[in-house]
This record gives structure tokens, C-alpha cells and sequence, in this order.
């Protein structure tokens, strides 16, 4: 097992890349309550339009990031219209067919590179950069659910009829979610574009879209830090054991069917870590050692 | 006008395995209202037992496919059991349900990966290459073969179902579950037969589609064109499978045989999310309001 | 000029004709209750003014202008809102979240602004637009807790409030979106008759206070009588009787659609 900094390094970065479409994710599924198998598609839309700024238009780096974003943001406003209203089961398939119909336009477009990919992407992701946009998009995410919008997308996902009984653009709410969700996802994309150097369609497929759900609900449903921390979870822990490469998925696979029926709340259980709750925690075990001294001096009483 | 007729007959028999993977996708849809992912995974390995029966235990043809539909059955029990049964007992949102489906669908698929190898794998020629020949029509053997056992499993499961006792109990509980209990149905043995019926299905699917394509362990992604038919065709209607999937297969034929087939599983998309915008209930389905 | 008026409202299922022709009018800061044996179509009725169902013919209009099929929450944004039958609180949030997300009427903060001035400490961004609206928007959910009583459950999760308070959240939330017509759908259902005169006392106060109308669906007599200034008595989806409470309580067709003669 090859433990130098580089190679840490590297995972380190996979991971940082691919926790910003897993908070966009958390935001659609986890707070919004709806199911999307395609988000996959709209890293691909950030990640080959970074590309296409980069290569073809010779623009810098960041405005080609968030190009990406905002691209794959306009995808959603097109893709939520037509499958925003369908009801649960619907939706899912609906993300998934809209998820896969972009993969095979993808592998046809030559332009792109087609099913062969697209190489020659300017490497412009280092360590750094990955984590100050996770530190901006994990504080933008927590705003953005602390506000009136993202109580409003709690809401949907609790109870939609009601939502709408005090006043909620039900629709307008999950669009607005989808849309961010994309927008996130784009980054992420755009990241892996110019880290990987290259781009093929199939790494967005299915299986891609599967993967952020599967994280999303790990960590935990309805919490950002179970965002956070499933993607550093399940994407550091696999990588290091490499060996094991055929059956991580396997293992997902069977994580998923576990956490369904032992713990659905995921691993943070739907909670926030923040400074003011690692505060009380720690104030809670002073007082309980403090209690015990007592009790010893006191003879055990 | 002979291209044509060509097409559409193989649209015909690409349709009739379709119609196999999606009433069984539409039955358990029909029973526990939630979208069975993990039905690929049992169509893959339906695949993989024909495959082996044949290849390794030299069986003949008829028993192995039999074989496989049954076994198959039986993986669809166990994975109820173990990732779906617990759900229900306690009453979990449906949403789990398909989580759980798609973690089983991941399993299954990468344990075959990790176990034997993604090589593809292809089965010994069972039916003569040569075609048969109707005026200026070539239906290949194998084409026919499919349509055929199609037709055979799908009038069976039509005679299940309207005319058996269990058919109409099926029916009682996809309806209404908690009055079908009351009414003296055992909801679990149900819920079991459905399964079995619906993993037999996709299991004899599976070994009509290795014998046609391949086998890899990704086949089981096929089941996306079931969902499509199925939700084409009305989720949760039987009659409404069949017919989804025959349209889908002829329409994906005609349409990658005039235009190109690079095309053909852009063409099934296009027509899930036309559907899904002009008749989200589907060909057979019925429109409801919802009560408040 | 009635607050609300109902018009012939008619509404089909297929063959089944739920609601026929009820009309009936409210006027500002009354009680009203909505009477009659269960399937006579008064949820119906509430699903109807809400624009959960479409109507089959006929009208309904608040402050003059038709609000029949426009969307739920552009009627609740008009000022109708309403509780459940099936109590449908946001299960899984506190009180105080239940109420507070009900409260977004009153703001119009972008989610542009929320983004750059949610984590810049307080003191900074105090005179911005954003914290200034969430600051009322949290005052005036804890102005409404009080008045409702629950502040001392502020931090309970719906899910494991009494049944009792629950029903009393529903309402607290539905008043939270500042509306001037409240529906209540059973508001007392499965209350003891302590809890029912409690109930009574508040839904007078809520009326007084906040300068409302109230519509109300229920089955304790009491209640109903209690405290409505009006009555339409539906059976059948029509319309048998309307009036006062003594008039309602002397109409041989109400006692014979609900006792089955005397």
C-alpha cells in the first residue's frame, strides 16, 4: 500500500471533487425529499463545458468552472420542467432516462470525442483550490437551507399538500432546488474535468448517479455535515483499500440494503456537527467526569 | 415494403422478451406500488444460470431454461425477503423500497464481476443459424424461438391470473391490499408468488437475451426498457406491459432500422420522456385525483 | 360584499356527485360551520375552496374575485388557508420550525441575499434586509406560540406532541401564513370535552384577535353551537338548511338527516 503524500493526495482531491455534487445532491433528495437518478448528467454538463471553455475558447479556468455550473444549471430548468411535476416513482425514472439519454447523445457527439472521450484537458485542479470551493460550498449550502427557501424545501419533502395549504410554490421550491443541486453538480464536474485531464461519457452513467445517492443517504438524509463526511467516508475508505477495488461495490451494494432496513437515518442521522454542538458535547462529558469525581470523594454515594 | 415487414418482425420478437421483463416488473408494481431495480440483476443471472446449465452441466435446452426460470424465481423470493420484506413490516416510505432495490441491483451485478470475471460469454449455437424463409422474409430461428416462448409464458400468466384462484387473489391484493387480508388472503404468500412469477419471467427473459446478444454482467440494464414499456404501457396493468413492450420494440426497430442504430436506446428515452410529459399514466392507466 | 361566497359549487367524480349545487356566504369575522353526516361532502367542500380538487360548475370568490382551480397556494397567498382532517404537520420538525416555515409569506428576502449574509456574524449584517425579515419572521413565531400556547413545547418534534397539541399546532401553523379566512377541518376530533371548551375559547380568541373569518367542519354539536355565528347544514352534497344555531337546532331536516327522525 502506497501511503506517499502524493497518492494521499490525489484521493484526497477525488474525494473533495466529488462531495460538492453529493451536497447538491443532499439538497435535491435530503431536504427536498426528491429522488434523482440522473445527476450524474449535469456533472457532465459542468465537466465538458469546463472542457469546451478551456480548450476550444481558451478561457481560464475558473469562469470555465463556473460556466459549467451555470450551464448545467440551465439543463435543469429544461429537464426539472418536464419532470418536476411527476409524482415519486415517476420522477426516478423520469432523472434516470433523462440521465441515460444524455450519456448516449454524449457518445455520439464527436465533436466532444464521443464514447472514446475527451483528452488534452487542462490540469488546473490542485489540493488547494478543491478545498476552498468545498469550504464556500459547504457554507453557501448551510445558508441556503437556514433560509426561508430551504425551509420551504424541508417542507415539500414533509408534507407537500400542506406546503402548499400555507403558501408554498410547491413547484417553484423543488426547481429551485433541482437547479442549485445542478449548479453543484456542474462544479463538481468542471473539477473533475481538469483534474482527471480527460472526459467518457460512461464516467456519468447510471452507475455514477447511484454512487451520489448511495453517499447521500450513508451520510445521512437532511444533513449537510452527513454529506460531507459519507463522500470523505465512502470514497477515501475504498481507495485505500485498493486491493478490495472489485468488491467496492459490492460492499455498496450491501451497505445500501443495510442502512435501508438497520438504519435509514444514515450514519449522522440527519443531524448538523456544528462548533455549537461539539461545544455542548464537550460541556456535557466535563460535567459528567466532574459528577464521577464527586462521587468518588463522597465514597460512592 | 418488405424492409418493413422485416423490421417490424423483429420488432415483434425483441418485443415479446421485452413483454417477459416487463409484466414482471409490472406485477410486483402492481402489488407492493414501488419500482422493482433490482429486477435487472435477476434477468443478468437468469442469463448466467441458462448459460451455465448448458455449457457446463450440458442440459439440454428445454430443461435448462426451465431450470433457469426457476431458480431465477427463487432469487427474486430470497431478495424479497431479505431487503424488501423488512421494509414492509415496517411500514417504510416507498422511496426506501427503491433504494434498497437499486443496492441490490449493485450487488448483484458486481459480485458477478468480482466472482467470475465481466468477460463476455457466449452461448453454443441451440437453434440452426439458417433462417427461415417466407416469400422474401428472413425470420431467423432464434427470432421466432423468442416470440414463440414469449407468447407460450405470457398465455400462461394471462390464464394465471384471470382464471386461478391465486390469479384473482393476485388481483384482490394488487387492488387493495389491507381488504384483501380481511377477506381471508394470506398478503405474504401473495407478495411471495408475485415475486417468484415475475423472477421466473425475467430469469426465462435472460436466457432468451444471452442466447440473442450476450453475457455480461451489465444485461441486466435491459430492465430500463422495461420500465419503460411498463410506465408506456400503465404501471401496475399487465395488458398494458404486454403492449408497451411489443410498441417499444417495434418502434425501436423501425426507428434505428430507417434511421440508425446508434440510435435505438435514444429512441426508447425519447419515448419514455414524451410519455412522461403528454400521458405520464401511461396507455392503460387511469387518471385520479387525489383526495386530500 | 362577502368575504367568501360559494355559487351553486358542483363537484362530479365520475358518476358520483359529491357536492350539488351548495351555495352559501361568509362574511368578514364570522364563524361559520360546515354540518352535516359524514359523506355529505364538507371536506369536499374545503378541497374545493382551496383548489385541491377542480369544481364540475359553479363558483367560489374571496374579496370579489374567482378563486375556483387557481393553484393552492395562490389561494393561500390570497388568504385562505385550512388544517387536515388527517393531521398533516411537518412531522419530523419542531413547533417552533412548523411554525416559523409557515411565516415565509411576510418576506421577500432572495435567496441571493441569504446566501451572502447568512454566515457573516450578526453584527455586521444586522441592517440588512435579509436579517431584518428573518428577525421579524422569528418574532412573529414565537408572538404565535405564545398566543397558541406552545412555547413551552417550542423545541418538541411534531411527531411526539399529544394529539390534543397537535391539532392546536396545525392551527397555530395555518395562522401563520396571515390568512383572513381559516378553514378548520375537525378541529376537535378525538378531544375529551375539556379539551373541546378549550378549543371553543381559543377558536373565539383566534377570531377576535386576528380579525379572521372561520369556517369549520365538525361533528361536536357543542362546539358548533357554541360558537358559530352561522350554520349550512349539508347532506348528500346539498345544501338543507341554513341559519343561526337555534334555527339550525329547531329544523326538523337537520334532526331528521342526522338522528334519523325524532
Amino acid at each position: 500500500m502506497d501511503l506517499s503524500w502524493y497518492y494521499l493526495k490525489g484521493i484526497l482531491m477525488f474525494a473533495g471533487i466529488n462531495m460538492i455534487p453529493v451536497l447538491g445532491l443532499a439538497l435535491l433528495t435530503g431536504f427536498t425529499g426528491l429522488f434523482s437518478f440522473g445527476n450524474a448528467a449535469f456533472m457532465s454538463i459542468g465537466g465538458y463545458t469546463t472542457a469546451f471553455m478551456m480548450i476550444n475558447l481558451g478561457v481560464p479556468f475558473i469562469p470555465s468552472l463556473l460556466m459549467g455550473g451555470i450551464i448545467a444549471s440551465l439543463g435543469a430548468l429544461v429537464i426539472g420542467k418536464c419532470t418536476l411535476k411527476l409524482k415519486g416513482d415517476y420522477f426516478c425514472i423520469a432523472t434516470l432516462g433523462f440521465g441515460e439519454a444524455l450519456r448516449l447523445i454524449l457518445d455520439n457527439f464527436q465533436y466532444f470525442g464521443g464514447a472514446r472521450g475527451w483528452a488534452g484537458i487542462p490540469l488546473k485542479t490542485n489540493l488547494t483550490t478543491v478545498i476552498v470551493i468545498d469550504i464556500i460550498a459547504v457554507i453557501i449550502m448551510a445558508n441556503i437551507v437556514r433560509s426561508r427557501h430551504g425551509r420551504n424545501m424541508i417542507a415539500v419533502r414533509e408534507e407537500e399538500l400542506a406546503s402548499q395549504v400555507i403558501g408554498i410554490n410547491v413547484f417553484k421550491t423543488k426547481m429551485l432546488s433541482f437547479v442549485i443541486s445542478a449548479f453543484y453538480g456542474g462544479i463538481g464536474g468542471g473539477l473533475l474535468a481538469s483534474y482527471l485531464g480527460f472526459l467518457q461519457p460512461k464516467m456519468f452513467a447510471l452507475t455514477k448517479s447511484t454512487e451520489l445517492i448511495i453517499i447521500v443517504i450513508f451520510g445521512g438524509l437532511g444533513s449537510i455535515s452527513g454529506g460531507v463526511i459519507g463522500s470523505l467516508v465512502l470514497i477515501i475508505l475504498p481507495e485505500l483499500l485498493r486491493s478490495f477495488a472489485n468488491w467496492r461495490l459490492v460492499i455498496y451494494g450491501v451497505v445500501v440494503v443495510f442502512i435501508m432496513i438497520a438504519r435509514p437515518e444514515g450514519l449522522i442521522g440527519g443531524k448538523e456537527i456544528t462548533f455549537k454542538g461539539i461545544y455542548n458535547l464537550f460541556k456535557k462529558i466535563a460535567k459528567k467526569n466532574k459528577k464521577d469525581l464527586d462521587t468518588t470523594r463522597e465514597g460512592g454515594r | 415494403m418488405t424492409n418493413f415487414l422485416q423490421q417490424l418482425i423483429n420488432g415483434l420478437s425483441i418485443g415479446s422478451v421485452y413483454a417477459l421483463m416487463a409484466v414482471g416488473y409490472s406485477l410486483v408494481y402492481s402489488i407492493m406500488n414501488f419500482s422493482n431495480f433490482a429486477h435487472g440483476g435477476v434477468i443478468m443471472f437468469g442469463a448466467y444460470f441458462g448459460y451455465f446449465f448448458i455449457t457446463l452441466y450440458k442440459l439440454p435446452f428445454p430443461v435448462a431454461f426451465i431450470a433457469s426460470g426457476l431458480c431465477a424465481g427463487i432469487l427474486a423470493v430470497v431478495i424479497q425477503r431479505i431487503a424488501y420484506k423488512p421494509l414492509m413490516d415496517r411500514k417504510a416510505p416507498f422511496l426506501y423500497f427503491i433504494i434498497s432495490a437499486m443496492g441490490v441491483s449493485i450487488f448483484l451485478e458486481n459480485i458477478v464481476v468480482a466472482t467470475i470475471g465481466p468477460t463476455f460469454r457466449t452461448y453454443p449455437a441451440i437453434f440452426s443459424e439458417i433462417p427461415i424463409k417466407i416469400g422474401a422474409l428472413n425470420i431467423g430461428r432464434i427470432d421466432l424461438m423468442m416470440f414463440v416462448i414469449s407468447a407460450i409464458c405470457l398465455g400462461f400468466l394471462i390464464y394465471l391470473i384471470d382464471f386461478t384462484k391465486i390469479g384473482k387473489a393476485i388481483q384482490a391484493t394488487a387492488y387493495n391490499m389491507k381488504a384483501s387480508t380481511l377477506m381471508g388472503i394470506n398478503a405474504d404468500r401473495i407478495i411471495i408468488i408475485v415475486f417468484a412469477v415475475g423472477g421466473i419471467l425475467a430469469g426465462l427473459a435472460g436466457v432468451l437475451f444471452g442466447m440473442k446478444y450476450t453475457v455480461y454482467p451489465q444485461i441486466g440494464n435491459i430492465t430500463i426498457k422495461s420500465f419503460i414499456a411498463a410506465v408506456f404501457g400503465g404501471l401496475g396493468s399487465i395488458k398494458g406491459a404486454v403492449i408497451g413492450s411489443i410498441l417499444l420494440g417495434v418502434i425501436e426497430t423501425l426507428a434505428s432500422g430507417y434511421f440508425s442504430s446508434q440510435y435505438r436506446d435514444l429512441i426508447a428515452f425519447a419515448l419514455l420522456i414524451f410519455i412522461l410529459i403528454v400521458r405520464p399514466v401511461g396507455l392503460m392507466g387511469k387518471v385520479t385525483e387525489d383526495k386530500a | 360584499m362577502a368575504l367568501l361566497e360559494v355559487n351553486n359549487l358542483t363537484k362530479q367524480f365520475g358518476g358520483l356527485t359529491a357536492v350539488n349545487d351548495v351555495s352559501f356566504k361568509i362574511e368578514n369575522n364570522k364563524i361559520m360551520g360546515l354540518i352535516g353526516p359524514n359523506g355529505a361532502g364538507k371536506t369536499t367542500v374545503f378541497n374545493l375552496i382551496t383548489g385541491v380538487y377542480k369544481i364540475t360548475s359553479g363558483a367560489i370568490m374571496f374579496n370579489d374575485s374567482d378563486i375556483h382551480n387557481k393553484e393552492t397556494y395562490k389561494i393561500a397567498t390570497a388568504g385562505i388557508t385550512r388544517t387536515f382532517q388527517n393531521i398533516r404537520l411537518f412531522k419530523k420538525q419542531t413547533v417552533y420550525d412548523n411554525i416559523l416555515t409557515a411565516c415565509h409569506n411576510n418576506s421577500k428576502y432572495t435567496l441571493a441575499e441569504a446566501i451572502m449574509f447568512g454566515a457573516m456574524p450578526k453584527a455586521l449584517v444586522k441592517n440588512t434586509r435579509f436579517a431584518r425579515e428573518e428577525k421579524m419572521l422569528r418574532d412573529e413565531a414565537e408572538e404565535l406560540m405564545k398566543i397558541m400556547g406552545l412555547t413551552g413545547r417550542k423545541d418538541f418534534v411534531a411527531n411526539n406532541l399529544p394529539y390534543g397539541l397537535q391539532r392546536r399546532l396545525e392551527i397555530a401553523r395555518a395562522l401563520a401564513a396571515s390568512p383572513k379566512l381559516l378553514l378548520l377541518d375537525e378541529p376537535a376530533a378525538g378531544m375529551n370535552p375539556d379539551e373541546t371548551d378549550k378549543l371553543m375559547e381559543l377558536i373565539g380568541e383566534i377570531r377576535n384577535k386576528f380579525k379572521i373569518s372561520i369556517l369549520l367542519i365538525e361533528h361536536h354539536m357543542d362546539l358548533v353551537m357554541g360558537i358559530c355565528d352561522d350554520i349550512t347544514v349539508l347532506n348528500f352534497g346539498c345544501v338543507i338548511a341554513d341559519g343561526n344555531p337555534l334555527e339550525i337546532q329547531n329544523n326538523p331536516k337537520v334532526k331528521l338527516a342526522y338522528l334519523g327522525g325524532e
